[in-house]
């Protein structure tokens, strides 16, 4: 069910570089690939590809990223081009600049939300 | 590809749905493995798949021969009746020409090898099937053994069938021959009148009596008593007088004498009932009459065992 709500989004593309849920990382994270993350985070995200934070991944840092899927855990504020997507297991805790901005059935989003179009 | 199959390599499973990702290793040579047991298992439904359409035709295939078995076996079965049927009419056939052979006095076909023959393959079954077994085989066919003998029976009917009409286009033959013949004998009565005196020994007169004498009124016709050639028309010995004669073949001659006219000359063909003289009173009589004569080779013979006679039984 739930594939089928991401889909009416957005699917997220395939990943460039996956941190595992065996580690753990902090510092900053650029480039163009698409990342995903799966394990806890510290630190300044800003890539121009798509971030994936998996239901294991506890973010703590500010993204900047082109798209953003949340299943886990995001503290920080956010700058999504094209969208920001909060799944039902996702939570955000900052404020959002999105595109596009999906939250689904039981996601947490905490903070405030800017639409960049607008 | 690797060098080695032992070499091994690592899949990760990343679930789009965000669950915790999982990896494996595995060698290559496991993989290629896999693989081919894969493609042979695909290989295999897929086969099964066909085999299993295939089958299935095949089985639509059976059941329309099935069922064209049906038909054909309620078809050998009318075939079955048909023939028995026509056996019996073919028998029936026999009978009628025996019976009329031995009405007309004709004997069993000349022939005889053929009647023989239809005979003994009706007798032995064993002749006709081995030559349609021979068919089958050639043909690499076999033969369903009601078919077979259904063959059999017809190719008996068929034996007897042109057996009988040999035998027919005899008797019709024959009985055209005979029919010529019966009409030349001398079966019919010479004059429309009463007989007066008979043939054989007349204690009256005192004499053997060579013939019959039928009385009527003069000039009343006298009549040819069966087809024949008239041989003599004239004065006849010193009492028959006026005297026509017949010769029928087959050894018998009419006399008719005491005549008053002719109605014939001599050579002159004639049939049964035709009118070749008149009664009168020349030669020896005493009264208006025809006397009536028979020959059988040359010897007289008592008319009356001819008059009215069947022809065959002469």
């Amino acid at each position: 069910m739930m594939l089928f709500k991401v889909k009416r989004g957005s699917s997220p593309v395939s990943p460039d570089t996956i941190l595992s849920h065996k580690n753990e990382f902090s510092g900053t994270l650029k480039g163009e690939g698409n990342v995903r993350i799966d394990s806890p985070f510290e630190g300044e995200i800003a890539i121009d590809g798509e971030l994936f934070v998996g239901q294991d991944g506890r973010v703590n840092a500010n993204v900047k990223a082109k798209k953003v899927s949340v299943f886990g855990e995001i503290r920080g504020n956010i700058e999504a081009t094209e969208g920001l997507v909060i799944h039902n297991s996702g939570k955000v805790f900052g404020d959002v600049k999105v595109g596009i901005l999906f939250v689904d059935e039981g996601a947490v989003l905490e903070g405030k939300s800017e639409m960049l179009k607008s | 590809m690797p060098k080695r199959l032992n070499d091994e390599i690592t899949f990760m499973i990343l679930p789009h749905s965000g669950h915790t990702p999982f990896s494996f290793k595995m060698s290559w040579g496991v993989l290629v493995f896999c693989l081919t047991i894969l493609f042979f298992g695909a290989l295999f439904v897929i086969g099964t798949f066909f085999f299993a359409l295939s089958v299935n035709s095949k089985l639509s295939d059976y059941q329309i021969v099935k069922s064209q078995n049906a038909r054909q076996v309620e078809e050998i079965r009318q075939l079955k009746i048909e023939s028995e049927s026509l056996k019996k009419d073919l028998k029936r056939l026999s009978d009628e020409e025996r019976e009329l052979r031995s009405n007309l006095g004709i004997s069993e076909p000349s022939d005889s090898t053929s009647k023989a023959k239809s005979d003994k393959s009706s007798s032995i079954e064993g002749i006709t099937p081995i030559g349609s077994e021979d068919m089958g085989n050639l043909f690499g066919v076999t033969m369903d053994p009601r078919l077979a003998n259904i063959k059999n029976e017809l190719s008996i009917v068929r034996t007897q069938l042109s057996s009988r009409e040999r035998s027919f286009l005899q008797i019709s033959q024959i009985a055209k021959r005979k029919i010529n013949e019966y009409a030349s004998f001398p079966t019919g009565f010479p004059a429309d009148g009463v007989i007066t005196s008979y043939f054989g020994y007349r204690p009256a007169f005192g004499d053997f009596h060579p013939g019959i004498d039928v009385a009527t009124s003069y000039g009343s016709p006298i009549y040819a008593t069966g087809d024949g050639v008239v041989v003599f028309a004239g004065w006849y010995l010193s009492g028959y007088g006026m005297t026509v004669i017949i010769d029928h073949g087959n050894g018998y001659e009419t006399i008719y004498a005491h005549d008053s006219a002719f109605a014939v000359r001599v050579g002159q063909r004639v049939r049964r009932g035709e009118v070749i003289a008149y009664i009168g009173l020349t030669g020896f009589t005493t009264g208006p009459h025809v006397h009536y004569e028979v020959h059988h080779y040359g010897r007289v013979i008592n008319p009356m065992s001819v008059v009215g006679a069947n022809p065959a039984e002469l």
